[in-house]
């Protein structure tokens, strides 16, 4: 897979904090510098001592003090941002920069169906559907994006969730067949039984942490 | 002779450096003893004549014997250190003159002669005899001579070598006899300076290098070199422009930085270098960008060093303040990279800093900068440098900032864009930026030159007289309705502008210092501030709550800043706050409003009390103020409001009294960190035989100074006593102020103000325990009541406030020492509650609800051990209430009395006349011994008081490593045994261990470092032979556990042996891993009981935290439970989704896969699996609230279920990390699976768990 040339020598490259994320959409909490002793004054940690377990349910509930929930552990079904967070992160295999740099994957092109507004049943069938725009449309790389992206959702994603992966309509020269390929199951699997294309892949995926 | 002889050989053969130097000593001795007489020091010459004539003779004579050659260069140079070594000890004054010049003939032979052996000893010798008494400076020059010989040869010896004649030659040039001499024999053409340059040019070594830049420092420095000759010297040195270090494995104590001071010490030599120095290095800055950033800094350094060094600024910089200017703006104006600009800036400084002793030189200079950047504060692009450049050379000296900044105030200010705009807010807020550093620039200036009577004078400073009104005021009308974007900034930089305007002083023609701005303007910045830091009140609560932004325009800084100067604006805020808050309805309001009067107090606190006052600002006041003023105003105030909240009764919102307290407490804080002494001890203690008098401490806080209003309309309607003595004496005091307290209100320091700052806060302490509570008339006596106005409120906001004073108190109580702490008799005081009333028995509140117990609780927190000796008296408080089953029974309230009961235990020190720990050890063994049998019958809450107060006991013992309280422990195991009651203790036993407020080493608690090791040893390691007994069928019967009740639990309870497992996991999840390290087998089978049988979920929560601490601190220990433990976790996880809400039958076949295990079936007759199919029941006794919760489970248990199942993701996915690969190869599949599963988890941040944790075990191959 090396290539002694890059396909696309220059593609554009989108700054990280441009990039959507579901961070930026909830507004941090501001505080000044009179707030650093509210933890000191309003401390609310308390030992178990003295309330004896008959007493819990008796213990004052005082409303208006109690924080609000935790944020990070509220249900929320999975959206196309957090696919997004998924694949965006995925480098490219012949640029040091994320698909999601590059544009490569864009939120407005992934699809859920049914969508998450909607409420469903844990475990009714997903499909989601991911369209990726090649830098350029004689992408030789378009089929090992995809392929990364493919495999990337089908480890992250519970088994309830159909993934289909497809070049964006008039992103590609050879949309339909790089298509084809990517929703060939055997292919796909074929594949990745190729050492070469897997370490490919792997690489792709180093810059996944998160 | 024969023993010089000796002595030499034995020093030749030889290696033991210690005896060699013994050796060296006794011929010097030998020299000294014999009056260095010619025959002695011919004889001890001639020593070594042995290795140096065969060496010489067959120099070079034979070029087959090269091996032998090298053996005899060995021992000759040794030879010649032996006589090197004898000098180094010897008493060099006793040499004379024709000795000491026949051995510097001998040794300066050596450089021309014996290149191989002899150079190193020579030099080393020559520099001893440099300081002989009867060296002249003729000798000096001919050693310089015969070093130059060595010619080529020098830079083929070795670096030691090179470094000893470079230490001998720094030696000789630095001696001002011997500089004469070379001087006066080479004259101006300075041709051994040539010769030392062509000997030297090679060197390469560091440690050389910086010996040689020295000299050649001294050489241009110290010597008067024509041009040619500074030219030479300059191109030596320059060549190594700019200078780098190789990296080495091996520190050679030198780091780069070094070479490249010692280099640019060479540049700065002399200002003869300016003609060569200034357009070098201006030609290596012009080359370009492709230049590193750390040549450019070293090459501005350098330049900056040369301006400062070099003396005559006539020849030595004039001349090239041009071009350096030229280069230089360049550099400044377009440069990337901050540290460059920054150098560059200096340097520009450097030179004007330079020029300040020639008036029309700086100004010609100044006016130059001017005349190029001026311009460029119309450029949005530019205007930043623009102004650092400005600012740069005004700032230089206090004359030319005198002269110069009217011009640059006024090219800023006409620079500024009179309106509001969004594309201009940036280029706005550089130009206030320049303007606030300039304002600072005048501030460092003044603090530097506090007696520049030019630069302190009225008139040199009209021109920052009217920016308020001219420019911030203006601007901040224009942009004041903006919440966010870049328009904050302009707002952020007016306030920042401000604040550093008023700081700024000037001297009046009377000689009295006073700040620039007018009273007026003054007050008008308050006022202007203050409405904005307000508006939270006085906005309706939605428009106040858009005001996110007021954060970031530091608004509260600035204002602090201003009322520290300004004094009387401080009154100002507190009583606009005092209306505003007032003004508000409080019935009815929303959580919002509330937070808003909690945000406005919060700020006000900070603004008066985080910053102690200015000393201009208390020098240059109308009245005399004390350095408290501004906390005295505000405490007042609140205290007043708290009156006017408490006195509407039950109209009134407990609430609003509640963040009253709680400013107290804030502003309490804000000034201990002002006096930055939050560590410290103070002793009040007045010492004699004085008592306590609060008029007098009064007194001493307000020292003669003016008390604010505010407590004296407090003191007079609260405290008249202490009014009348406190006010009348105000006038007096004012107008005869002892020394002391003069120096107390002017220039107190910060040590001075914290004293009377804790007096104060000990009297509001004091004043608030007595205004919540009232004194009774019962038939024992007076006892103390709650007060009426509190009495009216609900339970619920009462204890708030109650509790908000609880957390407030210890904070100034620990602060005294014990000493103290007895003269204002505390330890009485925390069950007199400041009241003047009878202490009796019970001594804690039992009435209304024990409310009470917190403010006594309160104060015991901040005691010190040795200030509470009186109540350990036998018979006496703490005795009765250790061994007192006297309990109040209102729910929560009974946390207060367990900590009292705590405290007192852990604080306890035996003494002659306390009473024996043990009787209280005794007291509850006996009691538990009595009653056990009947404690699973009675009803609990009677059960309780025994249980709780042994506990408490135990909390608060177990820490101070009491001994006597071990009998307790094993009772404490029976109970946890017995089948009712058991499992509350089982629960609860933990807090032994917890870390807790109340038990804290800064509020003086008695915890040894290691009790914990000493508590697990008693009290957990027997509850594993406990716990285990089920099986081994060792279990304490229910005789035993002193049960003759039936078997009363269910199959919802826990087994009686199952609280032992409880209590042990709820403990160790609060110790380190080190203390239960060796248990771990025993623990690995408990944690998976618990995780297939407990159904309470704080107890799963338990088990798996300890699992994961195992995992994480010693993973090989699991390693043959794995398939246990991965089989409990999955059915840790099915379960735990279920009960939150999940799917509550495996719906598809891929849910039905996980549920499955892979080797170890599950139990089928476990308990919490009997309804597998339906979501978990109940979570224990937790879920017994009234709260209605869409899930079933209230919010905390909602938040330990999930706390739970990530838990059990996270360890998933350690595990690939954390075994061996054979270990956990054989789950990869099921794995996988499972993963595949959770990666659908309804919660957000657990699929990402579950998504890393399947990569990790996908990643295992």
């Amino acid at each position: 897979m090396q290539k002694s040339e890059l396909d696309n020598a220059n593609p554009t490259i989108r700054d990280v904090s441009q990039l959507p994320s579901r961070r930026g959409k909830q507004a941090p909490v501001r505080r000044g510098p009179e707030s650093k002793y509210d933890d000191l004054i309003f401390g609310k940690k308390q030992s178990s001592l003295g309330t004896f377990r008959r007493n819990v349910s008796s213990w004052p509930s005082d409303d208006e003090d109690e924080e609000d929930y935790a944020d990070g552990f509220t249900q929320e079904p999975i959206d196309e941002q957090e696919i997004y967070d998924l694949i965006s992160t995925i480098s490219d295999p012949e640029h040091p920069h994320t698909l999601g740099q590059l544009s490569v994957i864009n939120l407005a092109d992934i699809h859920i169906t049914p969508s998450p507004a909607t409420r469903t049943a844990p475990d009714a069938l997903h499909t989601v559907l991911v369209e990726i725009t090649p830098t350029i449309t004689h992408c030789s790389l378009a089929t090992v994006i995809g392929l990364a992206v493919r495999v990337r959702l089908e480890r992250a994603l519970p088994p309830s969730y159909r993934v289909d992966i497809k070049m964006k309509e008039g992103s590609h020269a050879q949309d339909d067949q790089v298509n084809k390929q990517l929703a060939d199951k055997e292919r796909v699997a074929a594949a990745l039984e190729n050492d070469t294309l897997k370490g490919v892949i792997d690489k792709m995926f180093t810059t996944c942490t998160r | 002779m024969a023993s010089f002889d000796n002595l030499a050989l034995q020093y030749v053969v030889l290696e033991d450096e210690a005896v060699m130097l013994g050796l060296a000593a006794q011929a010097a001795k030998a020299i000294e003893d014999a009056g260095a007489s010619r025959v002695a020091v011919g004889n001890w010459a001639a020593s070594i004549k042995l290795w140096i004539a065969p060496g010489l003779d067959n120099r070079g004579a034979d070029p087959g014997r090269e091996d032998g050659e090298s053996g005899n260069a060995i021992t000759r140079s040794k030879a010649i250190g032996f006589l090197a070594a004898t000098l180094e000890v010897l008493n060099k004054d006793l040499l004379k003159a024709d000795q000491v010049d026949l051995l510097i003939g001998f040794f300066g032979s050596m450089f021309s002669n014996d290149h191989k052996a002899g150079i190193t000893p020579a030099a080393a010798a020559l520099k001893q005899l440099a300081t002989a008494k009867n060296f002249k400076p003729q000798m000096g020059v001919k050693i310089v001579e015969d070093i130059s010989k060595m010619k080529e040869d020098f830079r083929l010896q070795t670096a030691a070598t090179r470094l000893e004649v470079y230490h001998l030659l720094l030696r000789l040039v630095e001696d001002p006899a011997i500089a004469g001499e070379l001087q006066h024999k080479y004259g101006a053409s300075g041709g051994f300076i040539l010769d030392l340059l062509a000997l030297c040019q090679h060197e390469r070594d560091p440690k050389n290098l910086m010996v040689w830049f020295e000299i050649i420092k001294t050489l241009v420095a110290e010597y008067s070199p024509s041009d040619e000759v500074t030219d030479e010297a300059f191109k030596a040195f320059s060549n190594y422009f700019p200078i780098t270090l190789r990296e080495s494995t091996t520190p050679i104590g030198v780091t780069p930085e070094d070479l490249k001071g010692a280099l640019r010490k060479c540049f700065s030599a002399h200002h003869r270098l300016a003609r060569l120095t200034f357009p070098y290095l201006i030609q290596r800055l012009d080359q370009g960008d492709s230049m590193k950033v750390t040549v450019k800094n070293d090459i501005l350094m350098t330049m900056k060093a040369c301006i400062e060094n070099y003396d005559n600024t006539h020849t030595g910089l004039m001349p090239f303040i041009p071009s350096i200017w030229n280069s230089l703006k360049y550099e400044v104006r377009n440069g990337e990279v901050a540290e460059s600009v920054q150098g560059a800036i200096s340097v520009l400084r450097a030179v004007a800093g330079k020029l300040q002793d020639d008036p029309p030189q700086l100004n010609e200079y100044i006016h130059m900068v001017f005349r190029d950047s001026l311009d460029d504060l119309s450029e949005q692009d530019y205007v930043k440098q623009a102004g650092q450049i400005c600012l740069a050379v005004i700032s230089s000296s206090a004359q030319a900032f005198v002269s110069h900044s009217p011009k640059l105030v006024d090219s800023v200010i006409q620079k500024i864009p009179q309106f509001s705009s969004a594309t201009y807010a940036t280029y706005t807020r550089d130009l206030l930026d320049i303007l606030e550093a300039i304002l600072k620039a005048r501030q460092i200036l003044v603090q530097l030159h506090p007696d520049h009577d030019e630069l302190l004078a009225a008139k040199s400073a009209t021109h920052f007289q009217n920016l308020f009104h001219k420019v911030f005021l203006p601007l901040w009308q224009n942009y004041a309705a903006y919440n966010e974007g870049p328009e904050l900034g302009v707002l952020q930089a007016i306030t920042s502008g401000v604040a550093m305007l008023v700081s700024q002083e000037i001297v009046l023609a009377d000689g009295k210092r006073s700040l620039l701005c007018s009273s007026a303007t003054c007050k008008e910045i308050c006022s202007l501030f203050a409405h904005r830091l307000l508006m939270p009140l006085t906005l309706s609560p939605r428009d106040a709550a858009a005001m996110v932004g007021d954060v970031d325009i530091g608004l509260q800084e600035a204002l602090s800043t201003v009322v520290t100067h300004y004094l009387d604006g401080f009154q100002m805020l507190v009583a606009a706050t005092t209306d505003a808050i007032q003004d508000r309805d409080w019935k009815s309001t929303g959580k919002r409003s509330i937070d808003h009067l909690w945000q406005v107090i919060c700020r006000v606190s900070f603004t008066g009390c985080s910053q102690l006052p200015h000393e201009i600002g208390l020098a240059s006041a109308k009245k005399k103020y004390a350095p408290l003023h501004h906390f005295m105003t505000w405490s007042g105030a609140l205290l007043l409001l708290i009156e006017s909240f408490l006195a509407e009764g039950a109209d009134g919102d407990p609430r609003v009294v509640k963040l009253m307290v709680a400013g107290l407490h804030h502003s309490m804080r804000c000034l201990q960190d002002a006096c930055g002494s939050e560590t410290q001890q103070v002793n009040l203690h007045p010492g004699g035989e004085e008592t306590l008098d609060w008029a007098s401490e009064m007194k001493k806080v307000t020292a003669g100074a003016e008390i604010p209003s505010e407590w004296l309309r407090l003191l007079h309607r609260h405290h008249p006593d202490i009014h009348d003595q406190v006010w009348p004496n105000t006038v007096e005091d004012a107008q005869s102020i002892p020394p002391s307290a003069e120096t107390k209100a002017t220039g107190s320091s910060r040590q001075d103000v914290f004293p009377d700052f804790i007096r104060l806060s000990l009297f509001i302490v004091r004043h608030l325990f007595r205004r919540v509570t009232k004194v009774g008339h019962d038939p024992n006596g007076k006892t103390v009541r709650l007060a009426d106005e509190l009495g009216a409120y609900s339970e619920k906001r009462r204890r708030a406030i109650l509790e908000q004073i609880e957390k407030m108190a210890p904070m100034i109580i620990k602060t005294l020492d014990a000493r103290s702490q007895h003269f204002y008799e505390l330890p009485n005081e925390a069950f007199r509650l400041f009241r003047n009333c009878n202490i009796a028995a019970p001594y804690w509140s039992v009435e209304e609800d024990g409310a009470l117990n917190f403010l006594t609780l309160s104060i015991l927190h901040g005691l010190w051990p040795d200030a509470m000796t009186d109540l350990y008296e036998r018979d006496g408080i703490a005795q009765t209430l250790l061994c007192n089953h006297a309990f109040t029974w209102s729910g929560s309230l009974s946390r207060s009395q367990a900590w009292i009961v705590a405290l007192i235990a852990n604080k306890y020190k035996a003494s002659a006349s306390a009473f024996d720990f043990k009787e209280v050890s005794q007291f509850w063994q006996s009691r538990l011994e009595q009653n056990m049998a009947s404690y699973d019958t009675k009803i609990e809450e009677e059960v309780g008081i025994d249980i709780e107060r042994v506990l408490s006991i135990l909390v608060g013992a177990v820490p101070r490593q009491e001994k006597a309280v071990l009998p307790l422990i094993p009772l404490t195991h029976k109970v946890i045994g017995l089948p009712r009651m058991g499992d509350h203790l089982a629960g609860e036993i933990e807090a032994v261990f917890e870390e807790n407020m109340y038990l804290q080493t800064e509020t003086h608690a008695v915890i040894k470092p290691l009790y914990k090791q000493w508590a697990y040893a008693h009290l957990v390691k027997p509850m594993y032979a406990l716990a285990t007994s089920a099986t081994s069928g060792t279990a304490l019967s229910s005789e035993e556990l002193g049960s003759s009740a039936e078997e009363s639990y269910d199959s919802e309870k826990l087994k009686p042996v199952e609280h032992y497992t409880t209590a042990i996991m709820s403990i160790l999840t609060h110790c380190p891993f080190a203390i239960y390290e060796s248990d771990i087998d025993p623990l690995v089978s408990m944690i998976l009981t618990v995780l297939r049988e407990l159904i309470d979920i704080y107890h799963i929560e338990a088990a798996l935290l300890l699992l994961q601490k195992i995992m994480r601190n010693d993973a090989a220990a699991l390693k043959h439970h794995l398939r246990a433990i991965i089989t409990a976790l999955k059915e840790e996880y099915r379960a735990n989704l279920e009960a939150d809400g999940g799917p509550k039958e495996p719906g598809t076949d891929w849910q039905a896969l996980y549920v499955e295990n892979l080797g170890a079936p599950v139990e089928p007759c476990d308990r919490r699996y009997q309804s597998t199919n339906s979501p978990r029941p109940d979570f224990g006794v937790h879920t017994q609230t009234s709260r209605p919760d869409p899930c079933g489970v209230n919010q905390r248990t909602r938040e330990t279920v999930l706390a739970c199942r990530k838990m059990v993701l996270e360890m998933v996915g350690e595990m690939p990390k954390r075994f061996e690969e054979r270990y956990v190869m054989p789950f990869k599949g099921d794995m996988n699976q499972f993963l595949d599963s959770c990666c659908g988890d309804p919660v957000r941040e657990l699929r990402r768990v579950a998504v890393e944790a399947r990569e990790a075990w996908f990643a295992l191959v």
